[in-house]
């Protein structure tokens, strides 16, 4: 619930950058970190270096993505394709140059809610308290550089520090998210959510709370289901997620 | 004599080997100039230039006072219509975000939102989503953004482009107001050299295509 919740909130900064796959891209990239890191180190999948690995790779991705789409040849979005697509294949590639079998690494760095440990549901909370803090405390800075950066400059805001440490924060939640939860649960938690409250809320305030309270609902009620039902775990929760977003398209506010 | 808040000297405006100049001319407090000339003449990079933005390609700007505090009322279209901001949170963000979080004067803050709406007009509109407003609305709310910072100079892209006659004729007396009963320096590019005449008999006409930089008698 606890990453539901601020996956929904910081979700709603990824889809107003226009920047909805930024997700998965730093998904993709942690799971190459964490393949990598074997590659150069031959050590075992399941202890702390993979997971340091991805973590690191997935912070250092989501500084760049932040900065991406700000020049005038290429949109964002099609840099994170990029990313995920060069990700993805890397991982393979390295996978069997490794002699890992790809469903180990899946294990090694891409989590799930029901098997996540003690020790990393701790660390999660810890850095999801973190992130919410500094999300919520420096929330104007982040905001102005994001919609309108030139302002910021002339006020003397650094804007693209300002737009890196965000990066950092949505990095370290989206990569330990990944973890936790599993990538596709973090992907749909990092953009249904938000949008959602965005076709129900009437401001940006109200659709912030809304994206947090979506992504706990839909975490609790998707684990539940997943349980009742015997279902995998991350496909329910964002399934749940999906659900929100359908209906909140049948009852959206018009401007 | 008003006391001069900045100053152009041997200034160049542009990009790499592309370069317009030079500028020389001085503002002080109270004073406005108006900046027109046609797409493309170098007004916009004129405005950044002076709002710091970019650098200038030779030349500088200096300010005796040091830089003074600069409200920039950018085109309307530059801030991203997709965030689902209210008039206030537009105008309140600047403000929140030059103040340390622990040192934040929420009452402040909110006096001066409300101040500088009521300025423009625009005090029962402060709860409306900035994209459901008209452009003319709009723009006054960027102008409210500007003067709720209290600057000591108002840096104006194109106030009136896009606008209605009215709309435009609100600006223009909001402008006239401003130079009047406000200490701060005003400049303000303008397509309408005859609209900006009303605000102020200084102005600075730039041409890059044909190399032009003319300054009116006043302001040598």
């Amino acid at each position: 619930m606890i990453g539901g919740a601020l996956l929904g909130y910081l979700g709603i900064r990824i889809v107003l950058a226009r920047k909805s796959f930024a997700s998965s891209a730093v998904s993709q990239l942690s799971g190459f970190g964490a393949v990598l890191s074997l590659f150069l180190a031959s050590g075992d999948p399941h202890d702390h270096l993979p997971m340091a690995a991805g973590f690191l790779t997935g912070i250092a991705g989501a500084a760049l993505f932040s900065l991406s789409g700000s020049g005038r040849r290429l949109p964002g979005d099609a840099v994170l394709a990029a990313a995920v697509i060069g990700s993805s294949a890397l991982t393979l590639i390295a996978s069997r140059l490794l002699g890992i079998e790809t469903r180990h690494v899946v294990q090694a760095f891409y989590g799930d809610a029901v098997t996540a440990t003690a020790d990393e549901m701790y660390l999660f909370a810890g850095a999801a308290a973190l992130a919410a803090g500094l999300a919520y405390l420096f929330r104007e800075r982040f905001l102005l550089t994001a919609y309108d950066p030139d302002t910021a400059a002339v006020i003397g805001l650094p804007v693209r520090r300002w737009i890196v440490l965000q990066g950092f924060i949505m990095g370290g939640v989206i990569a330990l998210g990944t973890k936790i939860l599993g990538a596709l649960a973090v992907f749909a938690f990092s953009v249904l959510p938000a949008t959602t409250a965005l076709l129900l809320a009437g401001n940006l305030r109200a659709a912030s709370a809304m994206a947090a309270g979506a992504g706990a609902l839909s975490a609790a009620l998707g684990y539940y289901l997943s349980f009742v039902f015997d279902l995998p775990t991350g496909p329910s929760m964002a399934g749940t997620a999906l659900a929100g977003y359908l209906a909140a398209l049948l009852l959206r506010r018009k401007d | 004599m008003n006391p001069t808040l900045l100053q152009a000297e041997g200034l160049y405006l542009g990009y790499g080997q592309s370069r317009l100049g030079p500028l020389n001319f001085s503002l002080g407090r109270g004073e406005a100039l108006s900046v027109f000339g046609p797409n493309g003449g170098g007004k916009s990079t004129l405005v950044r230039t002076l709002c710091g933005l970019i650098p200038p390609a030779g030349g500088r700007f200096r300010f005796p006072e040091g830089r003074p505090r600069t409200g920039y009322v950018p085109q309307k279209s530059r801030l991203d219509p997709l965030y689902p901001l209210t008039a206030a949170e537009v105008v309140s963000h600047p403000l929140t975000a030059v103040q340390t979080w622990y040192r934040r004067d929420h009452g402040g803050i909110a006096r001066r939102t409300a101040d500088a709406l009521g300025m423009v007009g625009l005090e029962d509109r402060a709860s409306m989503l900035f994209r459901s407003l008209s452009g003319g609305q709009q723009q006054r709310v960027l102008i409210a953004r500007a003067l709720a910072l209290e600057p000591d100079l108002i840096v104006l892209d194109e106030p009136a482009s896009g606008l209605d006659r009215e709309s435009e004729s609100r600006i223009t007396r909001l402008l006239q107001t401003l130079t009047r009963t406000r200490r701060c320096a005003i400049v303000m590019v303008s397509h309408d050299q005859a609209g900006a005449a009303e605000i102020t008999p200084h102005w600075l006409h730039l041409d890059w295509q044909q190399g032009l930089v003319e300054l009116s008698e006043a302001k040598r």
